[in-house]
Parts: C-alpha cells; sequence; structure tokens
C-alpha cells in the first residue's frame, strides 16, 4: 500500500484521469483504481465521494443522475472543459515531478 | 440487502448539508456499499462480515472516527445552511435577496415570452404612473415658497387664469387699499445670447412689486425692485432663476452684473432667485424675470401673443395678457379685499362705459390653497399646445358657450368619453360659471355669459376664447394626450368648485382647497400616499393580467406540443403506455409487409371503423397526429 500522503496528493489527478474518456459511476472509478494499481491504491468510500464532490464544486466534473434499463439510477460523473485543461497541466507536473524524483533517487552511474 | 441509510445519515447529521442534497448523497453512497457488500459477498464474507467490512468505508482504519464527515466538513455544500421554510423571517437579507434574484432570472430566462411581457408591462406601468405622479406632484401637492402665504392671493379678471390689460392692473394697483403690493407679470420666451451661445428661456416679464407682493428674495444679487419699473424701455436689468444659473451659467460666481443679451437688446443680470422658486405658477418653471418697463423688447407684438396688435402693451387697454398677484395688508380679510377690487374695478369700468361695469367678476383665490399652477390637464395642454393657434376653433367655442347657456345647466363633467375630459371641462369653466369666492352681480341667464365671451380689456374674454378654442383643436388633433388629461381633468373641475358641492369627493377637496381644512399638511400626505398606494396596486394588476395572459398562450402551446406525439415529452407513465402500443405493431407491420400503421383503441377503432377505415389503412397523417388513442409505430 502507499504511502497515505502519497496518495492524497495523487488523487485528484487519478480521478480526473479516469473520467476524461467517459463518465463513470463512485464505485465504478473505485474498483479502476484498485485494478489498475494492482490493489496497491484503494480508496474508502468516506474519502472517494467527498474528493468527487470537492472537484465538482470546483467546476472539473460534473455529476449527473442516469437511469439505465434494469438498473438503478446513478450518479455518473464526466470530465468537464475546466476539468481537462487542469488534468492536462496535473500530468504535466507530475511527469516532471516523477522524473525530478528519478533522477535524483535513481542509481548513480559512475 | 442491508439498509445503509440508517448507518450513513447519522454521520452526516452534523453537516450543514440541504436535505434534498443530503438524500442524493446517501443514496449514492448506499449503492456504493450495496456494490461492495455484494463484492464481499462474492468472495465468501459471511453477511455479517460483509457488512462489516463495508461499513468500514465510512469511518477512519485509525482512530475509527467519522471519516466521512471530517472530509466533506471542508465541502461549500456542507457548510451551507439551509433555506429558511417558507413564511420564516430571513435571517440573511442580502443573501436571500441575492437568491431571489437569481431564482426570478432563472425563470425570466426560461419563459421569455411571459419576460417580455412582464419588463413591457412594468415599464409601460411604471412610466404611465411615474408620467402621472410627476404631473400630480407637480400641479396638486406642491406649493410655492411664499412668506406669508396666506395673505397671498391671485387675483383673476372674472374666471380664474383670466388675464387683463396693463391700464386696467394700474387702475386696480394704484385704486385698492387691500393689498400691501398688488403685482402683475406675463409670460415670455426670450432669445439668451450669453458667452456667444443663443438659448431660448421662458420667463416673465413682471412688475417692480412683484417679488415684494410674493415674498421672495436673491440668493445672489438682488430681486427687481420698484425702481426697476419706473421709465418704459429704461431699465435693462434681469433676474434668473437658480436653476438656469447652474445649467446654463455653471453656477459661476460672478453672475450678479454679467451682462446678456435678451432678444437683442443688452441686459445686466441683478440677481438669482433661490432653487425652490419656479416662478408665480407651479408647474410652469420660469428662468427669467425682466421689469415690465421693458416690455417692448421683451414681449413685443410680433412675438406672436394672440391678440397683441398694438406694440405698446403698457397703454392699450384692449390686450389683456397679465395675471395678477397681491399680499393683503395685515387684517385684512379676502372678503374685505375682494369687495375693494370690485368696486375698483366697477368704477373703472363705468368710466370706460363699458356694459360689464353692472356685473364685475373677479376671482380671488389663495396661493397656498389653490393649485397655483394650471391644472393637470392644463399642463398638459399648455406643454404640447404651442403652435396650435387658430381661429377654426370658435365655431367649437359658440358651442360651448350655447352648452353652457342652457336653462339649468351645471358646471358638472359629462359622463362618459373621458378622453375629451381636458376639453370638457373646459368647457364647463365659462366665465360665468360659479365659482368659490367669485364676486357675482348678476347669474340670471346666458346673455350674461354672451357678454362675458365678448368684452374686452378687463374682461380677457379673447384670449380666454382663444386658448379655449385652442384645446379644443388640441384634444381633437391628439387623442393621446386627451386620454392622459382625461381621468385627472373631473378632479381638477372639483377643485375648481365650491366646497358645499355634493358631486366633491369628501377628503379629497378640503387637504387641496378648502381653507377649513384642520390639517392640509397631514391630508396632502395622505392623497399623496393613496397615490402611491393606487399606483402600485394598478401595476400588479397589469403584471398578474399580464401573467394569466402568457400562461394561458402557453398551455395552448403546450397543449399542441403534446398532441403531436414527441415521445421525449411524454411523462413516464405516457412511455410505457406508448411502448405498450408499440409491440404489436413492431411485431405485426413486417409481416404485413406495411410500413406504416396504427393501433387504436376499441372507441378510436369503432369510430374509424364506423367512417369506413381500419387500423391498417390509417394515413401517415393519422399516425403523427399520435393522438391518445392511437399511437404511432415506425417499422424498424
Amino acid at each position: 500500500m502507499l504511502d497515505r500522503e502519497l496518495k492524497k496528493g495523487s488523487a485528484e489527478l487519478l480521478i480526473l484521469a479516469l473520467v476524461e474518456a467517459r463518465a463513470r459511476h463512485g464505485y465504478e472509478i473505485s474498483k479502476l483504481i484498485e485494478e489498475r494499481s494492482g490493489g496497491r491504491l484503494k480508496f474508502k468510500v468516506a474519502s472517494l465521494y467527498p474528493l468527487l464532490y470537492r472537484l465538482e464544486e470546483r467546476g472539473w466534473i460534473v455529476g449527473r443522475w442516469i437511469e439505465k434499463a434494469g438498473e438503478r439510477r446513478r450518479r455518473f460523473y464526466r470530465l468537464t472543459a475546466e476539468g481537462r485543461e487542469v488534468l492536462a497541466a496535473q500530468r504535466d507536473n507530475w511527469r516532471e515531478f516523477v522524473e525530478a524524483i528519478q533522477q535524483i533517487t535513481g542509481p548513480e552511474h559512475a | 440487502m442491508p439498509e445503509w441509510t440508517r448507518e450513513i445519515t447519522p454521520r452526516l447529521a452534523r453537516l450543514a448539508l440541504r436535505p434534498a442534497r443530503e438524500r442524493e448523497i446517501v443514496e449514492e453512497l448506499s449503492q456504493h456499499l450495496d456494490d461492495r457488500y455484494e463484492e464481499l459477498r462474492a468472495q465468501g464474507n459471511a453477511h455479517a462480515a460483509a457488512i462489516q467490512l463495508a461499513l468500514s468505508e465510512l469511518d477512519d482504519d485509525i482512530s475509527g472516527g467519522n471519516l466521512l464527515a471530517r472530509e466533506m466538513l471542508t465541502l461549500r455544500q456542507a457548510t451551507t445552511p439551509a433555506p429558511p421554510p417558507p413564511g420564516a423571517p430571513s435571517q440573511r437579507l442580502m443573501a436571500d435577496t441575492w437568491r431571489d434574484l437569481v431564482y426570478a432570472a432563472r425563470m425570466l430566462r426560461k419563459s421569455p415570452g411571459f419576460a417580455a411581457a412582464a419588463i413591457l408591462t412594468l415599464a409601460l406601468g411604471i412610466g404611465a404612473n411615474t408620467a402621472i405622479f410627476s404631473l400630480v406632484n407637480a400641479t396638486l401637492l406642491q406649493r410655492l415658497p411664499v412668506a406669508q402665504s396666506d395673505r397671498v392671493d391671485y387675483v383673476f379678471n372674472g374666471g380664474t387664469w383670466n388675464t387683463l390689460s396693463y391700464p386696467a392692473y394700474a387702475v386696480l394697483r394704484d385704486g385698492t387699499r387691500a393689498f400691501d403690493a398688488l403685482a402683475a407679470w406675463g409670460g415670455i420666451t426670450a432669445s439668451l445670447n450669453a458667452d456667444g451661445d443663443t438659448d431660448l428661456v421662458s420667463g416673465v416679464i413682471v412688475t417692480g412689486n412683484f417679488f415684494d407682493a410674493l415674498g421672495v428674495r436673491a440668493v445672489e444679487g438682488r430681486v427687481l425692485g420698484r425702481d426697476d419699473d419706473l421709465t418704459p424701455g429704461a431699465h435693462p436689468v434681469a433676474v434668473i432663476s437658480h436653476r438656469l444659473w447652474q445649467s446654463r451659467f455653471a453656477g459661476r460666481t460672478d453672475i450678479v452684473g454679467t451682462t446678456i443679451h435678451l432678444n437683442g437688446g443688452q441686459f445686466t443680470i441683478v440677481g438669482v432667485t433661490p432653487a425652490n422658486f419656479p416662478g408665480p405658477q407651479l408647474g410652469i418653471p420660469r428662468d427669467l424675470y425682466v421689469p415690465m418697463m421693458m416690455q417692448a423688447l421683451m414681449r413685443p407684438p410680433r412675438a406672436g401673443y394672440s391678440g397683441e396688435q398694438n406694440p405698446d402693451l403698457l397703454k392699450n387697454p384692449n390686450n389683456s395678457w397679465l395675471f395678477q398677484v397681491g399680499r393683503r395688508k395685515a387684517g385684512v380679510s379676502r372678503d374685505q379685499a375682494l369687495a375693494d377690487v370690485v368696486a375698483v374695478t366697477t368704477n373703472y369700468l363705468r368710466a370706460r362705459g363699458d356694459p360689464n361695469a353692472r356685473h364685475p367678476r373677479l376671482t380671488l383665490e389663495p396661493i397656498d390653497r389653490r393649485r397655483s399652477g394650471a391644472a393637470p390637464s392644463d399642463a398638459i395642454d399648455r406643454a404640447a399646445l404651442d403652435g396650435f393657434r387658430g381661429h377654426r376653433a370658435a365655431h367649437r367655442v359658440r358651442e360651448r358657450r350655447q352648452h353652457a347657456a342652457r336653462p339649468g345647466h351645471r358646471a358638472t363633467p359629462r359622463s362618459g368619453n373621458q378622453a375629451g375630459g381636458g376639453c370638457q371641462s373646459l368647457a364647463h369653466h365659462p366665465p360665468g360659471a360659479h365659482r368659490e369666492r367669485t364676486a357675482v352681480i348678476d347669474r340670471r341667464n346666458s346673455g350674461r355669459l354672451s357678454r362675458v365671451a365678448h368684452s374686452e380689456g378687463f374682461r380677457g374674454g379673447t384670449a380666454a376664447r382663444r386658448r379655449t378654442a385652442d384645446r379644443a383643436r388640441f384634444h381633437r388633433r391628439s387623442p393621446g394626450a386627451a386620454v392622459l388629461a382625461g381621468p385627472v381633468t373631473p378632479h381638477r373641475h372639483r377643485l375648481r368648485r365650491g366646497a358645499g358641492d355634493p358631486d366633491v369627493a369628501p377628503g379629497l377637496l378640503p387637504g387641496l382647497k378648502d381653507e377649513t381644512a384642520p390639517e392640509p399638511r397631514a391630508r396632502r400626505v395622505t392623497l399623496k400616499k393613496a397615490l402611491v398606494i393606487a399606483e402600485v396596486a394598478l401595476s400588479l394588476l397589469l403584471l398578474i393580467a399580464a401573467a394569466l395572459f402568457i400562461r394561458s398562450l402557453q398551455d395552448r402551446a403546450v397543449g399542441r406540443s403534446r398532441l403531436r406525439g414527441g415521445r421525449d415529452r411524454l411523462s413516464a407513465p405516457e412511455r410505457q403506455h406508448s411502448a405498450l402500443y408499440d409491440g404489436p405493431g413492431t411485431r405485426i407491420l413486417p409481416a404485413s409487409g406495411r410500413t406504416h400503421g396504427a393501433v387504436a383503441g376499441r372507441e378510436e377503432r369503432q369510430r374509424r371503423t364506423h367512417r369506413g377505415a381500419d387500423w391498417r389503412s390509417a394515413s401517415d397523417h393519422d399516425c403523427r397526429r399520435g393522438a391518445a388513442g392511437h399511437r404511432r409505430a415506425d417499422a424498424r
């Protein structure tokens, strides 16, 4: 399991990236994070949904209740135009950060 | 499935979530826990263990505290207080107002037709109310800032606002002993040239005791005095209004002594009147005051004033053009003053051999009781009457005179046709009409009216006849203004009449005219409030009417659109109903080789059969109608 603070710092980026392609509901987002991280990243309900609501308040994502045939209605979140810009910026920042960390922490070559 | 609501709701209780939002969150989290529970069960966990593990998602692993509430506490939606219930007093006035405004904007955007009607209605209502109230305020509610106004009266030759000639005025001024000062003025429009710019200015030409009679003092320099009214053409001085001083001369401090040109003649400004002094008549603001002795330059015949053929108006007894205002001596009652001026007038008319000497009429109107300015319809008329002079209305005048001369005639506005109210009112005010505090020697018959209308000099008959004729033509040609003047005319008419008249609305007249009113100021305030309330009520009435009208239009539009059968516009039960009918059509039509069809209810079927058609032969048009009895089924 990754460090809690590290997870917190990357949570926004993860959620934005997951709803970039299409709208997803909370449980789906949670499972995708867990699956794609190989079980190393997990979000509890009490952390995931407040984060979704915060991103929604900022206008980066928008949630909408959608009812599908034979299913209960679910709240799907999709990326907004503003959220797309934020996602691009955060991706760049994260890439630079990771590269910097790697350059610092990587094995020194003789 | 476990009941998660009982577990989630208490955890959200400490947050200030709105009830609707809280229900949404509970529903969303419950679904997540349902999915999590099924997942745990699928992994082989027992029911109780699965519930326990799912609920652990809501709490902190380390402290076991309410993690959900802690995480949500920083959200805006968790700290927004719930709106007060309907009817509860507002706790946050500005926030609530803003919310109301936003809501109103959304509703207006949602219904642009209603918004346009509402805005248009409000604009019209506010505009009309403002115009009417401004008019009423200017002509009925305001007072002239006159010192000791209870001693100051207008003195009219005959009926109210009848004029007289300068020689007649001079006789009255010199002969009466009831007044400290009896002044006269006439209206002028002068060409003002100063600093290279030329403007037309509305003013008055006044006698030297004009400002003494009114008790008005200058705020800059001095007002005109008796020394400025001695020799014709020898007093090129002027007093300007505070408004003109500020607007035309930018309030310059050296205004006194400034040289200007009026009608081409050089004048010197000697003073400025107070800001609250509009002139001798309310509703007709005057910006310029020049001495009477400058008449030849300031009011020449070529200026177009009616009936003034002689350039020397100061010596011509046949041109009536002056209004009078007098300040009674202390201790002299209005009745005594009236008797005095009537006596002087009688002697004057006798000396001239005027047949009216037997029946002289003069009117004294208190300046602070009677609305000194023109009555509402008068103001409208005067504002728009320029250029309406002519002789075609003479016929109209004769009609009025004949009507007034009928036996039993009463000066009461005719019912109906309020649009012509202004005209009617004037028609019912011939010089012979009965007035309060009017000395009438002979009221007997119509011959009196005829003589009055034709008398000259002291009678002012020509000017009165011409004004009446002009108003008659104006109302015929300008029905819009007549409509505006109509509603207020009856009130003006009543205001001019005696307090004992049974037609006069109780409570209205005393506050505006009757000197027996104990608290005229309070009455005026009451009238003001009543006007405001009436205007607001009228606006609301118009708004409600517009809303109902738009609503009815919308209902009709919605009814038509639903008949068109758009499935997106159907409610959930209607969609189910539609699907029920679509099923057979989808299955049967391909087998029958047809591309379109409709399923009709039994009653509709019978009706169609009776008409010689069945559902399979229903036309496209019938299918598209999509009425409740039959639904369209496109072949897919």
